[in-house]
């Protein structure tokens, strides 16, 4: 006995890990197997496809449901402003995966010269915007799986001034849904100063006169001033102004599209609407335009759809959640958790339900 | 041959089963509480990516911890049965409680496997049978990680266990065995508890803030009750376990402690909880405070637990040292209890 002392001092070394491996080998492929299942029941594939526009590549990504053997309609993703990749950053995957639980396949692209895509996307007007969508369905309606389903559009913020142009032009695209969307550049410009003026504490006659100051800056680039004209202008008028001024590239691609007003071409579109805002937007003018959609719609407030969503910002997330981040590795992690659940309340189950009719309409009325 | 060694293997099936057992258990209970809370299976996404989170490393950590002590204690009393005996008594860092073979490294790998569960469970369709596929992911993890610990710790916790008890001796005074109690079992189960309470009440009063953008102080009130009764009925339990061996090894010895029966701990388990939902009360009453933000009602229901569980610990350890059994019985009828 007292040799097993001496033995005893020594362990610790391979035997004290032999025995009972198996059982750990068959957990390890157990846990595999089990995550494997889950990953085999993702809703959607992500395959990657571009297309050409204006001799000039996109690279975009088709988000087809593996749940169903072919999609039963397609929403195309219409990006807001800014350098926008595929998933506007991981916002769009709650979306697309709710779309792909439903059957609906989703198509999304770089914008110009981000990612994968050519160009600039400071060069775009809202034509050439519009363009890109209409390029999008031909290459889509090409596929067999495509050709007969119902196309819609889903777009964001500046996507307003976009979504319109595209619907008016092609009879292919069934439905919409314009989330946060504004209907007048300028009239959105002049909201955005008189809110930034708030936030800054300034009131009564100085808040008048930079509400001038802007309103001629805006006048200056509408009518066409070189960029150099528009710096000396904030030289002279307000000098302080001059460190946060444009530069040249987001002053063209503004110039460009200034007197952008989707009004006439919401006139004439057919297709149905579903309109979403959310009551704490800081961006844009919820209940002016909000009254201008059903202005526009009084004669056939059917094909409208609106809707404003309590607690939620420009983005419709929750405005008590996000509303107080500014976009960030944080604001992105965060979205990317909560998923579906940063939406507004009620809000991605009523673009679905909303989509579901749609598409069941259409259905009905091709048997 | 070495006896010792074969000793533990014998352990093998026993305790392959038993933490086979206190896996499903463990991740079972927490799952039952989840489904049975508002607002039921649609819940925030993020809830469940901290459940995983948390889950894996909580439960596994618990389960390794519980079947070490078993081991050992088996072990100890079978190579004392066999009369076995070690030259080399010298009992300097002789390391014989389970939580320090749970280094840093494998909680992170335990965290890791977390990581893994909720990536794969956010890629998932989310439909009800991934919720299933998602527990049966957490019990085979917690299992494996468990595994994982006693493989790698049983053989030097064993030795050291037996080692200690042939070199025994009552040398701890109180002030040790109150620095011994907190640093191997407040500390670690109360984090334990606390943590997994927490996935708990994210779900239960985000769920509440989601219908009427508050939550009420009655329903903190009543949760916090709940709550802190089982973590002061589970912890009085388990350390109450755990700690025997500690008893016996002389590492825990509080002196002029009376006879404190089963019922009196129980009372006391029972009565702390409701002393301090109580004051909660009354402190909500005087301050004329109707509701809470969903934030203000989690950390106050995370206090609540911590000294409920601080309440289960002090109950296990007082009932422990008051214990004329101990004293009294053979070595192996202690241990087999």
């Amino acid at each position: 006995m007292q040799q097993e002392g001496n033995e005893l001092t020594n362990l610790g070394g391979k035997n004290s890990v032999v025995f009972s491996r198996w059982s750990l080998y068959i957990a390890v492929f157990g846990l595999i197997g089990a995550l494997v299942l889950m990953l085999d029941s993702a809703p959607y594939e992500n395959i990657t496809q571009d297309f050409t526009t204006d001799h000039s590549n996109r690279s975009g990504a088709l988000i087809m449901p593996t749940k169903v053997s072919s999609p039963r309609g397609l929403m195309i993703f219409v990006h807001g402003d800014g350098a926008m990749g595929r998933s506007a950053f991981g916002y769009y995957y709650p979306l697309w995966q709710r779309l792909a639980k439903e059957g609906i396949a989703s198509y999304s692209w770089d914008k110009a010269g981000v990612g994968g895509s050519e160009g600039n996307w400071l060069e775009q007007n809202m034509q050439s915007r519009a363009n890109e969508i209409l390029d999008v369905v031909i290459m889509l309606r090409k596929q067999p799986r495509f050709k007969d389903i119902p196309i819609g559009l889903i777009g964001f913020s500046q996507a307003g001034w976009v979504m319109p142009k595209a619907l008016k032009e092609s009879s292919e695209l069934s439905f919409a849904v314009f989330v946060s969307t504004p209907i007048n550049w300028l009239k959105q410009s002049e909201f955005l100063t008189q809110t930034r003026l708030k936030r800054a504490g300034i009131t009564g006659k100085s808040k008048s006169e930079k509400m001038k100051h802007a309103q001629d800056v805006s006048k200056l680039i509408a009518e066409g001033a070189k960029y150099d004209t528009y710096l000396d202008f904030l030289e002279r008028t307000a000098p302080n102004a001059v460190e946060s001024a444009m530069n040249k590239s987001r002053y063209q691609f503004v110039q460009k599209n200034i007197n952008v007003d989707s009004e006439l071409e919401l006139r004439e579109i057919h297709q149905p609407l579903f309109v979403a805002f959310g009551n704490h937007d800081v961006n844009i003018n919820v209940a002016n335009n909000a009254a201008h959609f059903e202005r526009i719609f009084t004669q056939n407030p059917a094909q409208l759809k609106l809707k404003t969503y309590q607690n939620a910002d420009h983005t419709l997330l929750k405005n008590s959640e996000f509303g107080h981040l500014t976009p960030s590795l944080w604001w992105l992690i965060k979205v990317s958790l909560w998923e579906e659940d940063g939406f507004s309340e009620r809000f991605v189950d009523d673009v679905m339900s909303w989509l579901n009719l749609q598409i069941t309409k259409l259905s009905q009325h091709a048997q | 041959m070495n006896q010792i060694l074969d000793l533990i293997k014998a352990q093998s099936p026993r305790y392959l089963l038993r933490i086979l057992m206190l896996s499903v258990f463990e991740v079972v209970v927490i799952v039952l509480l989840f489904f049975l809370t508002k607002p039921y299976f649609a819940s925030y996404q993020v809830f469940w990516y901290l459940l995983c989170l948390i889950m894996v490393p909580a439960c596994a950590c618990s389960v390794a911890v519980n079947g070490l002590t078993k081991i050992a204690s088996q072990v100890m009393v079978q190579a004392k049965h066999l009369n076995i005996t070690i030259t080399d008594t010298n009992n300097e860092k002789l390391v014989t409680s389970a939580w320090q073979y749970i280094s840093w490294k494998k909680v992170l790998v335990m965290v890791s496997c977390g990581v893994l569960i909720a990536l794969c469970y956010s890629e998932s369709a989310k439909s009800f049978t991934d919720l299933l596929v998602l527990f049966i992911a957490i019990i085979i993890a917690t299992f494996a990680c468990a595994n994982w610990v006693i493989i790698n710790a049983s053989v030097p916790m064993s030795v050291a266990v037996y080692k200690s008890y042939l070199v025994r001796r009552r040398v701890s005074n109180d002030t040790k065995t109150i620095d011994h109690c907190i640093r191997f079992h407040l500390l670690p189960w109360a984090g334990i508890a606390s943590a997994t309470l927490l996935t708990f009440f994210v779900k239960y009063y985000l769920g509440l803030a989601d219908e009427s953008g508050y939550v009420e102080t009655g329903y903190v009130i009543g949760s916090s009750y709940i709550s802190g009764v089982f973590v002061a009925v589970w912890l009085w339990l388990e350390v109450g376990q755990m700690a025997r061996l500690d008893h016996i090894l002389g590492r825990i010895h509080l002196a002029g402690i009376g006879h404190v029966t089963g019922s009196e701990a129980f009372s006391l388990i029972m009565f702390v909880p409701i002393g301090l939902v109580m004051f909660l009360a009354a402190f909500n009453g005087f301050f004329d405070i109707e509701s809470y933000r969903y934030q203000t009602a989690i950390i106050m229901s995370v206090l609540l637990t911590l000294l409920c569980a601080l309440t289960g610990v002090s109950v296990a350890i007082l009932k422990l040292c008051a214990s004329r059994t101990l004293k009294k019985q053979p070595l192996k009828e202690v241990v087999d209890r």
